[in-house]
């Protein structure tokens, strides 16, 4: 398979897609676009199809504020990438509309229906937080995925990054088949692929650990028997403003049964009393308030680099999704991760900042929606 | 992020890290304690439970032993018709009486003697004394035997006891045991007679 990755910071939505389709050119069979919000989403599905020559059915395109193009993290612009098959690969593309306040249970069986766990295959879901609904989609399929006992290795994915005006998130968009969609999601399954699946925390291994003894749905309620809020008091204590920010630096890391390290947790905002993170938790868990340190998540993802560039030996296509939160935490350095993918990898490059990330646990179990966290996907055509 | 900012943060990590281990450390110390109780104590009367009356009869035994002019008296009390409250009126009361049992134990001797519930209605206490000081605790038997027989005339409840002393009749746990229990027998067989 060929693969391009190209970018453009035109202000303008259209002459940064003629900017892009120059340098790309028209031989490919399907085309990805990561499109900041600043842009007017409505025009996206109109102007991509006809400025790339190609069919509504081999153009995807979704709200990213930053996204990767190769080693370069493109702020406010568009970033495209496009495939041209030349041996068994295909794409399949599956995608909702709609997020209804419940039957997340429904939406799942849907989507799980549309997924192919065969072991050339991998799936690909982007989608938007929808206020909060899209995680619990996520969460029943990854009940399904244990339940139907298939190989949890072949789904990973990412939350499309929008604004947040206060503690509001703007909606994220997708343009589908000649569509805009608002609020919804879809699954790119990739056939006629070996894959593998890499995830980086950076996370320290040591921490104070404190039972979740009681969470609603993304709210933690009571940790060891007290207030949730008086953890993130103590934490900004001496700080003076009360910015959840700060709190990205510490993590909360979800262990299982074992205590063993499944997934992280970004604080999305506190009270007195309570603390609410970016996904669900669950009544019972254990949480390890972690610290990230630069050069440790530096050091982890040279290490995931390198052991999903051994596993595939040469890769077609590189796929990260990478938290936003974890932008903020490695500042100037957030470039470094793409350069080490890029060195490591040594394959084109697309991905974007998330709020969110789809992959499998850290102990490889369980399909989790991460924070904090940079998955990478490899691909390479059978 | 402003460095000042990384830096509290940094700080308030670790005193939270510090917080969190001193206080897993004081419940680790609380439960150890608690289990060090439990396995000292009878989990009824809250006096020391058999095991515990072995080891520091093995260690008086020593004690008096090296010491020469020191006695121990090992006091076997068991009650008379304790099984009747049992059956009749049912375990939850029978737990009651020897609670009120181990009171009255715990009152009677000196703070320095040792009381312990060997086993059901069975109790064995630990007097040590210099020579001359029978009298005193056959005196002090005597008054506890009252206020059982006073607390419990309902039921008809009295106490029967017999005494051994070491190092004089023996340097072994067991065998001042078994004395002071045949001593206690001979006593409530008397009872008995008397009746």
């Amino acid at each position: 398979m060929k693969v391009k990755v190209a970018s453009s910071k035109n202000p303008i939505l259209r002459l940064a897609l003629e900017e892009i389709a120059d340098k790309i050119g028209s031989d490919f069979d399907f085309i990805i676009l990561a499109v900041s919000p600043k842009y007017p989403f409505s025009d996206v599905s109109r102007v991509a199809p006809v400025i790339f020559n190609v069919d509504c059915s081999q153009c995807i395109a979704f709200s990213s504020i930053d996204a990767f193009s190769n080693t370069e993290i493109v702020s406010e612009g568009v970033v495209a990438t496009v495939f041209k098959f030349e041996r068994k690969g295909k794409i399949k593309l599956s995608y909702f509309s709609e997020l209804s306040g419940s039957g997340f249970d429904r939406q799942a069986k849907e989507l799980f229906n549309k997924l192919s766990f065969d072991c050339d295959c991998v799936n690909v879901i982007l989608g938007d937080y929808s206020d909060g609904k899209f995680p619990f989609v996520i969460r029943s399929l990854s009940t399904l995925i244990e339940k139907e006992d298939v190989p949890v290795e072949r789904v990973c994915g990412g939350i499309f990054s929008t604004f947040i005006e206060g503690k509001k998130k703007e909606k994220g968009y997708m343009s589908v088949e000649g569509r805009i969609i608002s609020g919804g999601f879809l699954a790119l399954t990739f056939e006629g692929f070996d894959s593998t699946i890499g995830l980086s925390t950076g996370a320290f291994k040591a921490g104070p650990v404190y039972s979740v003894d009681r969470a609603l749905g993304y709210e933690i309620l009571f940790l060891d028997g007290k207030p949730a809020g008086l953890l993130p008091k103590r934490i900004l204590s001496g700080i003076g403003e009360e910015s959840v920010e700060p709190l990205w630096y510490t993590p909360l890391v979800v262990l299982n049964g074992d205590g063993q390290p499944v997934a992280l947790r970004t604080f999305k905002s506190f009270t007195e009393t309570s603390i609410e993170v970016w996904a669900p938790v669950e009544s019972g868990v254990k949480v390890k308030l972690s610290l990230v340190v630069v050069e440790e998540i530096l050091k982890d993802t040279e290490f995931v680099a390198r052991r999903v560039k051994e596993k595939i030996g040469f890769a077609d296509v590189c796929f990260d999704f990478s938290c936003a939160a974890r932008q903020v935490t490695l500042e100037d350095k957030a470039q470094e991760e793409l350069i080490i993918y890029g060195r490591e990898i040594d394959a084109p490059l697309f991905g974007f900042f998330t709020h969110g990330e789809i992959a499998p646990d850290l102990s490889g179990r369980r399909l989790e929606l991460h924070n904090q966290t940079s998955v990478c996907l490899v691909m390479r055509e059978l | 992020m402003k460095e000042d900012v990384k830096i509290t943060i940094f700080f308030n990590y670790l005193e939270e890290l510090t917080r969190k281990y001193n206080e897993v450390f004081e419940l680790k110390e609380k439960l150890l304690k608690e289990l060090q109780e439990r396995a000292m104590y009878d989990y009824l009367t809250g006096l020391y439970n058999r095991h515990v009356l072995i080891e520091l009869l093995e260690k008086e035994i020593e004690r008096v032993k090296r010491e020469g002019e020191e006695r121990v008296f090992v006091v076997f009390l068991d009650l008379d018709n304790f099984k009747k409250v049992n059956d009749i009126y049912g375990h939850e009361k029978g737990d009651e009486v020897l609670k009120e049992v181990a009171k009255i134990l715990r009152e009677s001797f000196r703070k320095y003697d040792i009381v312990s519930r060997f086993g059901g209605d069975e109790f064995v206490a630990l007097v040590p004394t210099k020579e001359g000081d029978k009298d005193q605790l056959l005196a002090r038997l005597v008054e506890i035997e009252r206020r059982i027989e006073e607390a419990f005339s309902d039921f008809g409840i009295s106490i029967s006891y017999g005494i051994a002393v070491a190092p004089d009749e023996g340097v072994n746990v067991s065998e001042l045991i078994n004395l002071s229990d045949k001593r206690m027998y001979m006593m409530k067989e008397k009872k008995k007679k008397r009746k």
